[in-house]
């Protein structure tokens, strides 16, 4: 028994000197957040005064531009979006940002995947993200009831990453990579990425659309930002952010496009897909519009924001309603493979 | 249940507790539950073999002692020494029948789950080269077979001839019988542990012990370096090269080949430090698996340290049963007379070996590629037994010393080349994969340019730094072992010192090991 005891205290006295050891680190990593997603600093900036939101995961981070949309709407407007952010992250964070501003408008990114992801993220960077957002017993109880017990590791890996990263970066005159325009916008050079052509060439399309098996947390969790939205007098429009045209070929895209249409009609808003524009190539280019095969580059996110301005000036009732979206991602695949045979 | 997880941490934890906490009597009874448990975590279904498995044996163990017993009464009702003998071998072929019945359907289930798939395709190419139509042959997927079913139905079978050889009295107890087979730290990729080795670890009473308990953890966390920091750092790499080898110069494909060799020993050598680690906690030795392999000076030595508990399966179950019998040993003299004293001498054992050597190669896949690597393996060893003689011609020509350290070390080299390129083999794919590969390392070998000609291009930036960090440290410590145990000589180290060394390791461990991603979980030789 003594033997044990003295495991015991060794053991404690072991976790308290590493726990004393990399407080410093965590102290620098809780302090500063992770560089592309520290705008609580601007948020408070702004507190009050925002009324147009962008939400989503990272093909929204870097899909919408909030100087851009408040050039065109004369609104002011801010992306709270963050890398991986599941759905309850979204409600979590919209809840917070327009319990503080007089939000009139919701820009919610569907992008792809975001709506099917089985897990609340990918991995939890997703969930540490959107805490980076909170502050004090909101941010400890966040972490308490989202953590589970194999995802322990992999955060304190990307606590002390992150500080350690944060810590060197204080010693370096210049950041290494990101341009920050503001208002929660990071801005990404254009470039070409290897896989984009691939799932394209394969032309592995179905022949119907398969029905979506949507996570139930997921349709909770949208369900509540409606409810909320709708309590609060504030407008939803559903987006898919642009792909490059190459890699959409995907085999479940009208399967979930269905899902999205269906969705927007049961809470009365607009869906836009930026891919089903009849004349996307007008504004978007595959060698300069992305920077790889999720996300867009700044040049594609200006154009992007445009569009989007234009559809809400516009009134548009986005697809399935409006004439400048195609129907379906079939109808959509058959004319880019018409208007590029050597694709197909 | 993923071993490298938080999860599987409180899982031991709880295991630990659990067992120091019972009454001492019933401490396997905690182990035989945590096995179940563990093993249930891999999928329901799969419980049903392994009960199988061990009812069969066990059913049959206690079959031949009573077939013993019954032999000993009636040995003793008769009277003269020829009746006797008769009594004997009526029972002996019982007993017999016995033990060839129970191989058959314990080795069935095995080659029904591991092997069935492969022999379907030999029957399909089969039936294409005698001109079947395609589509005579129905399609065939084959049953998933259970985790770790290699690994424990080599240890029962064992038990099962032990007791059949008369070693040892068989267990009565099932519960028992079933805890040594499904002890969870040997069930995904061993060690083969012995019944009279384990089992009266197993059933004795452990107090806790805060040395071995120290000793314990040392160990898992050297392990869970070597498998994260390591093995998981390298997996990325190696996939990407052997997927893509005919595009891959022939130096990086030389460096793939060695950063195997790094990343099968850290994994393996990884899993069997985390385990028998954890048994050390509970007072229980397992079998050693390794024993500082890559220092070999033989391809034959090499295999008496790498992977040590099945060489000895196959060496006391088969090579000797083979080498000693009647088959052999006639053949032995035949070529005697034939091809002189030297091959003679050596023939039972070649015969042996290249059974053993076939059945290696199987067991570790069913696959052209694997059988072609067991005979590499067998053939490179038959290859130094038989030319032995002229190897010491030839040293004594070259006034080579076997004891020079320059020798022990080119040996030691040459083993380690000669190992490495027989092990990479089987890793690339299929048959023609293998031979593809050694086919484009020597094809797109050329002078290198940069030191990305060499080493595959790096995806992370602390990749290299980290993976030459760990090497040169599992270098250090395996140099160190040669002596004496790396823990005792940090245990003499001052305190301040000792514990620094382990709050680095533990610090290493969280943070380069947290940085792999994908990989985390799988054990290379839980697959075999």
């Amino acid at each position: 028994m003594r033997s044990f005891k003295t495991a015991l205290c060794k053991v404690a006295l072991f976790t308290l000197i590493f726990a004393l050891i990399c407080s410093p680190v965590v102290c620098v990593y809780l302090k500063n957040g992770s560089e592309n997603n520290n705008i609580n600093a601007q948020l408070e900036e702004e507190k009050g005064k925002i009324d147009f939101l962008f939400c989503g995961a990272s093909q929204s981070v870097w899909g919408f531009i909030p100087l851009v949309m408040d050039a065109e709407l004369a609104c002011n407007s801010f992306n709270i979006s963050s890398g991986l952010l599941s759905m309850e992250g979204r409600y979590t964070i919209i809840r917070k940002v327009a319990q503080d501003n007089p939000v009139k408008n919701l820009v919610l990114d569907l992008s792809y995947n975001s709506i099917l992801r089985e897990d609340k993220t990918d991995s939890v960077e997703g969930e540490l993200l959107l805490e980076e957002r909170l502050h004090g017993m909101e941010r400890i109880r966040y972490y308490c009831t989202h953590t589970k017990v194999d995802e322990i590791f992999p955060s304190f890996y990307y606590v002390m990453r992150t500080g350690m990263y944060s810590i060197l970066h204080s010693f370096s005159a210049k950041p290494d990579r990101g341009m920050y325009f503001g208002k929660g916008y990071w801005g990404e050079k254009a470039a070409i990425d290897q896989r984009r052509d691939v799932r394209w060439k394969t032309g592995d399309r179905q022949s119907a659309p398969e029905p979506v098996d949507i996570p139930e947390e997921n349709l909770v969790y949208l369900e509540k930002i409606m409810q909320f939205c709708k309590e609060n007098g504030i407008r939803v429009y559903l987006i898919t952010t642009a792909y490059p045209t190459g890699v959409i070929s995907w085999s479940d895209r009208d399967g979930l496009l269905q899902a999205h249409v269906k969705l927007a009609r049961q809470y009365g808003c607009p869906f836009y897909d930026v891919n089903l524009l009849r004349d996307k190539d007008k504004w978007f280019d595959d060698e300069t519009s992305y920077y790889d095969v999720e996300h867009t580059s700044t040049q594609g996110a200006v154009a992007q924001t445009k569009l989007l301005a234009s559809w809400i000036r516009s009134a548009s009732p986005g697809v399935g309603e409006d004439a400048q979206f195609y129907d379906s991602y079939a109808d959509m695949i058959d004319a880019y493979l018409a208007r590029s045979p050597e694709k197909s | 249940m993923s071993v490298l997880t938080l999860s599987f941490i409180c899982f031991l934890l709880t295991v630990l507790v659990l067992y120091y906490v019972v009454p001492k009597k019933t401490q396997w009874i905690v182990l035989l539950a945590a096995s179940c448990v563990f093993y249930l975590s891999f999928g329901a279904k799969y419980i049903l073999y392994i009960l199988t498995d061990s009812l069969l044996i066990y059913v049959s163990a206690r079959q031949m002692n009573k077939i013993d017993e019954k032999q000993r009464q009636a040995v003793r009702a008769v009277e003269d020494r020829a009746s006797k003998k008769a009594v004997k071998a009526q029972f002996q072929s019982k007993k017999k029948r016995l033990l060839i019945c129970t191989l058959i359907a314990v080795f069935g289930i095995l080659v029904a789950v591991k092997y069935s798939v492969f022999l379907y395709r030999q029957i399909c190419s089969l039936g294409s080269l005698l001109l079947l139509p395609p589509g005579f042959f129905p399609e065939y997927r084959g049953l998933v077979a259970p985790i770790g079913i290699s690994f424990y139905t080599f240890q029962s079978t064992g038990y099962l001839l032990d007791v059949y050889w008369k070693k040892y009295e068989s267990e009565k107890n099932y519960a028992r019988f079933l805890l040594f087979v499904s002890f969870f730290p040997q069930i995904i990729q061993g060690p083969i542990n012995r019944f009279d080795h384990l089992s009266d670890q197993l059933f004795a009473q452990h107090a806790f012990d805060y040395h071995r308990f120290s000793y314990g953890c040392q160990r898992m966390v050297w392990g869970f370096l070597k498998k994260t920091v390591v093995a998981d750092r390298i997996s990325p790499y190696l996939s990407d090269i052997f997927a893509n080898y005919t595009n891959s110069s022939g130096l990086n494909l030389l460096c793939a080949a060695f950063m195997y060799s790094v990343q099968i020993y850290a994994d393996f050598s990884g899993y069997m430090d985390i385990f028998c680690g954890f048994c050390e906690i509970l007072g229980i030795d397992m079998a050693e698996n390794f024993e500082r392999p890559y220092f070999s000076k033989s391809v034959a030595e090499y295999w008496r340290r790498w992977h040590i508990t099945l060489g000895a399966w196959f060496k006391d179950y088969l090579y000797y049963p083979i080498a000693l019998s009647r088959f052999a040993q006639n053949s032995s003299k035949r070529a005697k007379k034939r091809f002189g004293q030297h091959i003679g001498k050596n023939t039972p054992a070649i015969i042996a070996l290249v059974l053993v050597w076939f059945l290696t190669g199987l067991w570790h896949g069913a696959s052209w590629a694997y059988i072609a690597w067991g005979g590499l393996n067998g053939f490179f060893i038959i290859f130094s037994m038989l030319f032995e003689p002229l190897y010491d011609k030839a040293k004594s020509a070259l006034h080579i010393r076997e004891s020079s350290r320059m020798w022990h070390a080119f040996q030691v080299l040459r083993t380690f080349c000669l190992v490495t390129m027989i092990k990479v083999f089987p890793e690339v794919g299929t048959f023609s994969d293998g031979v593809g590969f050694f086919g484009s390392m020597i094809r797109n070998m050329r002078i290198p340019t940069g030191v990305w000609d060499i080493l595959p291009a790096p995806k992370g930036s602390l990749d290299y730094p980290c993976l030459a960090l760990m090497v040169a440290l599992m270098f250090t410590v395996s140099v160190i072992q040669r002596k004496r145990s790396v823990r005792d000589y940090l245990h003499e180290k001052p305190v301040v010192l000792r514990w620094g060394v382990y709050l680095c390791a533990v610090l290493i461990l969280l943070l380069l090991g947290g940085s792999v991603e994908g990989t985390g979980g799988g054990f290379m030789y839980a697959q075999f």
